[in-house]
């Protein structure tokens, strides 16, 4: 593939690698979600119906923050990380030097086609990496517009956006890349990751699955319901970390419904259909797929849709069976199931039973109820009293395990997966005589010296140093008292 | 139900009765382990002998020293590794508890290599017990008496959660059709993209620790004599079968002499007039690899050694001169007691003529001057580098050792084997209480809204003055 080619040959020419190109990049990228987001919110709304206000809230506010912050830390994560010294090592340099791979492939998905697109691309900008960015074509508007603009502001051959749907993206991934990082479904995933084996390409998988929601009897219900529905229907349901499903005991479930449903009233009114706020599903086919779900439960609050627009109103089931339809697959819909469960036990069994999802959700004040929760299970990350927003947290890594995923990313994350980390040890050619008990012949005294040496490793000069302070300190004290007392007995004779 | 089957099924049953998660359980399992290395010294030293004519002192050097370092590692740090690890809160976590914890992924599938046995196949076991998973432990079935002493392992560590499965293509092929959390594989490029196919199917992550050609410079500027030691010994320990052997050397013509000179001189010194008869010079491992590597001599002029015999699948310590780069032994790995010398012209065409290839697992510089070295590692890449000897980065706990593009994908040693063989999961816990600071996230929405937003999270100390207001204002 030409562009893929040209790519190769933008980052063979060397200029992704000064600093100076890296932060002059990130700044233009900046430049365009700041001096664009009208058209942005625009195109989202056509995509999603999207409120203009969850564009910047849900998807710029975070990417810049990104931006800024590899444009602020960059030579820090550029430079050579020294590695801690010892006895062997004391006089050589050793350390590890982050590097470019090279050509990075991005494939983004449609539920937040800028933020899942263009994170990672800071990501591979800051290593210095070239990147071909294929966006999702399922939200064609955020992809025509994101292959208008991304040329206009970066470097378009060494940045290239490539559109298209299935066969497009097939033939990307016959090309050889450095790095794969694919936003998307886990029976997507094992294609992308299939395709990268043929070249040994490393890969980021952020995938999905269903992420359990559990509500302890013992907390404030009122308040996790009202977290829970923001997380659960903002995007109308089409987030890869949305609380999937709720467990909880059933002397609950009725007030957990009532207090959704007076949330559900607050945040988008009596009709969600007219509020600003509610989005749509994102096609005939999921919505189709997502109503298709609902087939055999309860609903106890909404229900409704509305196939011409991709609505479905803000939906709970009750009562929810394990083996319901609901509950064979990640909804990625405003649809909430609840399943009723006995005790935390019966919620760490259904828990474990299943494939590790991307995001655990708990909700309790006991101390001793999130102890077992998250020690005896495991998921991509966990949030207790909150959904969603370990998500902000720069400093965490967002990534699944098992079907969920593989690799992470966020801010210095992105960078450390998108770079090479090469270990670097530099000697000097004299000493040599330390080298002795290496060569051969190996005698049982050469030995003996090598093996003093090797595990001599283990003490470190960190801590070899504060034992001689501890040392040295105990000798100046006892010599200062030593003084002090010769100079009393002077005194008094 | 196939006995491989029904191994890793037993394997996760183990895993799923939480047994391995206890810090103890870890540690007891470690400490059996480095008792298997002292106790069964005999028999590995037997056994390596017997596949590669390993001398006894050079595997308590390269094998053995190594791995119990590695387990003394791991047994001192275990409780730092396995605690949570705090992380930089931001505004609005700042009341709240931020960390990341480290979590046994499951079951592990390590399949080991024939050139260190013990080395390749048991240093990351030793991350893998140590980050609380149980292990298949597949030992290479070309270093066969090894592998037959590897069985011994049950007797030390939990069968159960690390049972041995010895077999060849076969089994291997089986066993890669089961599903794992992690399958950590050290050989070739080519089996590598086997396995990562066969990982792809369950989204299974993997650590290939692979190989390539990795290039040695050797500068005009540096101490030639020392250099060729060093370079000397990297290349013939284990007659030349090791992955970060200096594949072949690239220097100028000027020098090219001398440097056969030194070599042939630290070759006589460290294994004598006759290699054949002295007990520090390996064998190469069995009759394929031995025609495999012969071939590749063929069409280059041999300036030391090239004397073989095939019953012993001996090769003598060889240097190949003005060899051309479209000559067969440097189409492939060499795995192999052969040092060609490509000359170059400098350092530039050093750096080309490594850029116009794979990337390499590691990359050797001799240099005096500092400058050439940071060309070097500017213009280049490998999985690692090391300027002024061969090997020795291999040794350091704390350098992460692995390769990158064909050489391989993740990397291990000391913690990172652990950090590897681990999910580190992003834990960030709250209080129900403060629910008005999150008001500026609920619909329906607004200007205002967004705007506080955009404070609290991009604005940091403003927001700290902003975040105190809130909770007396009303959005």
């Amino acid at each position: 593939m030409q562009l893929v080619d040209v790519a190769r040959g933008a980052f063979n020419s060397g200029r992704s690698r000064p600093l100076q190109y890296r932060k002059q990049q990130l700044r233009a990228l900046l430049r365009l979600i700041r001096e664009r987001q009208a058209d942005i919110a625009a195109a989202l709304k056509q995509d999603l119906n999207r409120s203009e206000f969850d564009t910047p809230l849900l998807e710029l506010i975070g990417l810049e923050k990104d931006i800024k912050l590899a444009e602020s830390k960059l030579s820090d994560w550029t430079s050579p990380q020294p590695v801690e010294k010892n006895l062997l090592t004391i006089s050589d340099d050793v350390y590890i030097q982050a590097e470019p791979l090279g050509v990075v492939l991005i494939i983004g998905a449609w539920n937040y086609p800028w933020a899942l697109t263009l994170q990672p691309l800071v990501g591979a900008i800051a290593a210095g990496n070239a990147a071909v960015v294929k966006p999702s074509e399922l939200s064609k508007n955020s992809a025509s517009l994101l292959k208008e603009l991304l040329p206009q502001y970066l470097d378009k051959e060494m940045y290239p956006v490539v559109n298209g749907g299935v066969p497009e993206t097939q033939e990307l991934l016959r090309q050889r890349f450095d790095h794969i990082f694919y936003t998307g479904s886990s029976t997507v995933g094992k294609v992308v990751m299939e395709a990268a084996a043929r070249h040994l390409t490393p890969v980021t998988l952020e995938l999905g699955g269903k992420s359990p929601c559990y509500i302890d009897k013992d907390c404030d219900i009122a308040v996790a319901c009202r977290r829970i529905t923001w997380g659960k229907f903002t995007n109308c349901g089409q987030t890869c970390i949305a609380p999937d499903y709720i467990l909880c005991h059933p002397s609950i479930q009725n007030r957990v419904i009532e207090e959704i449903r007076l949330t559900l009233l607050e945040f988008y009114g009596e009709d969600p259909k007219t509020s600003p706020d509610y989005s749509r599903i994102i096609n005939q086919h999921h919505f189709e797929r997502v109503l298709a779900l609902m087939e055999g439960c309860t609903v106890a609050v909404g229900g409704e849709s509305d196939k011409t627009l991709c609505y479905i109103a803000p939906t709970i089931l009750k009562d929810v069976l394990p083996h319901a339809r609901v509950m064979q697959e990640e909804i990625f819909g405003p649809v909430l199931p609840i399943i009723t469960v006995s005790d935390v036990s019966e919620v760490i069994r259904f828990i474990n039973e299943r494939e590790k999802p991307l995001a655990l959700y708990v909700f309790s004040s006991d101390k001793r109820v999130i102890k077992r929760m998250l020690s005896e299970t495991t998921s991509g990350g966990v949030v207790v009293n909150d959904v969603i927003m370990h998500y902000t947290v720069s400093s965490l890594p967002f990534g699944g395990v098992g079907n969920s995923g593989m690799g992470k990313y966020h801010g210095k994350h992105t960078f450390d997966q998108l770079s090479h980390h090469r270990a670097c040890l530099i000697k000097s050619l004299a000493m040599e005589s330390l080298n002795k008990a290496r060569y051969p012949p190996l005698t049982p005294s050469r030995l003996h010296r090598a093996r003093c040496f090797m595990l001599s490793r283990l003490c470190s000069c960190a801590q070899a140093t504060c034992a001689w302070a501890v040392i040295a300190t105990i000798l100046a004290l006892g010599l200062l008292i030593a003084l002090l007392v010769v100079l009393l007995k002077v005194r008094h004779s | 139900m196939s006995r491989e089957q029904l191994v890793v099924q037993q394997a996760r049953k183990a895993f799923l009765t939480g047994r391995s998660k206890p810090l103890d359980f870890r540690t007891q399992q470690l400490k059996n382990l480095k008792r298997f290395i002292t106790e069964r010294q005999k028999e590995i030293t037997d056994a390596l002998k017997r596949d590669l004519n390993k001398s006894e002192n050079a595997t308590l050097f390269y094998e053995l020293l190594g791995l119990e370092g590695e387990i003394n590692l791991a047994l001192s740090k275990l409780s730092e590794w396995a605690a949570p690890r705090p992380v930089t809160k931001n505004l609005l976590t700042i009341s709240d508890e931020v960390f990341i914890q480290p979590e046994p992924l499951g079951v592990v599938l390590i399949i080991g290599a024939w050139n260190y046995p013990i080395t390749v196949t048991l240093q990351p076991l030793v991350g893998a017990i140590a980050a609380g998973n149980a292990a298949v432990v597949k030992p290479s079935e070309v270093s066969v008496h090894t592998a037959k002493v590897m069985e011994l392992l049950p007797l030390y560590l939990d069968p159960e959660m690390y049972p041995v499965v010895t077999g060849g293509v076969q089994e291997t092929q089986e066993l890669l059709k089961q599903r794992f959390d992690h399958i950590f594989y050290t050989g070739s490029s080519t089996v590598g993209k086997v396995v990562m196919k066969a990982a792809a199917r369950h989204l299974t992550p993997v650590t290939l620790e692979l190989g390539g050609k990795s290039p040695c410079y050797i500068d005009k500027d540096c101490d030639l004599k020392i250099a060729c030691r060093r370079v000397t010994w990297g290349k013939y320990v284990n007659c030349g079968q090791t992955c970060i052997a200096p594949d072949y050397i690239l220097c100028e013509p000027s020098i090219q002499n001398k440097v056969v000179e030194e070599i042939k001189k630290c070759i006589k010194e460290f294994y004598t007039e006759d290699p054949k008869t002295f007990r520090d010079y390996g064998r190469i491992i069995n009759q394929r690899h031995f025609k495999r590597i012969m071939a590749l001599i063929e069409d280059s002029t041999v300036a030391v050694g090239g004397e073989n015999d095939e019953s012993q699948c001996y090769i003598a310590p060889t240097v190949l001169k003005d060899v051309i780069p479209e000559s067969k032994v440097m189409q492939e790995e060499i795995f192999g007691p052969v040092l060609p010398i490509v000359p170059v012209n400098g350092v530039n065409e050093a750096i080309q003529f490594i850029n116009e290839r794979e990337k390499p697992l590691v990359l050797y510089v001799f240099s005096s001057s500092k400058k050439v070295i940071k060309q070097i590692l500017a213009e280049t890449s490998s999985g690692g580098l090391l300027a002024n000897d061969c090997l020795v980065h291999f040794t350091i706990s704390d350098l992460p050792f692995g390769g990158v593009g064909k050489s391989g994908i993740g990397h291990y040693h000391g913690k990172y084997t652990f950090n590897q063989l681990s999910h580190l999961r992003s834990c960030l816990i709250k209080k129900l209480s403060m629910e008005r600071v999150n008001q500026m996230r609920y619909p329906p929405h607004s200007v205002e809204k967004v705007r506080w937003a955009r404070l609290l999270l991009l604005k940091q100390c403003w927001g700290l003055l902003c975040l105190t207001s809130l909770s007396v204002i009303q959005i």
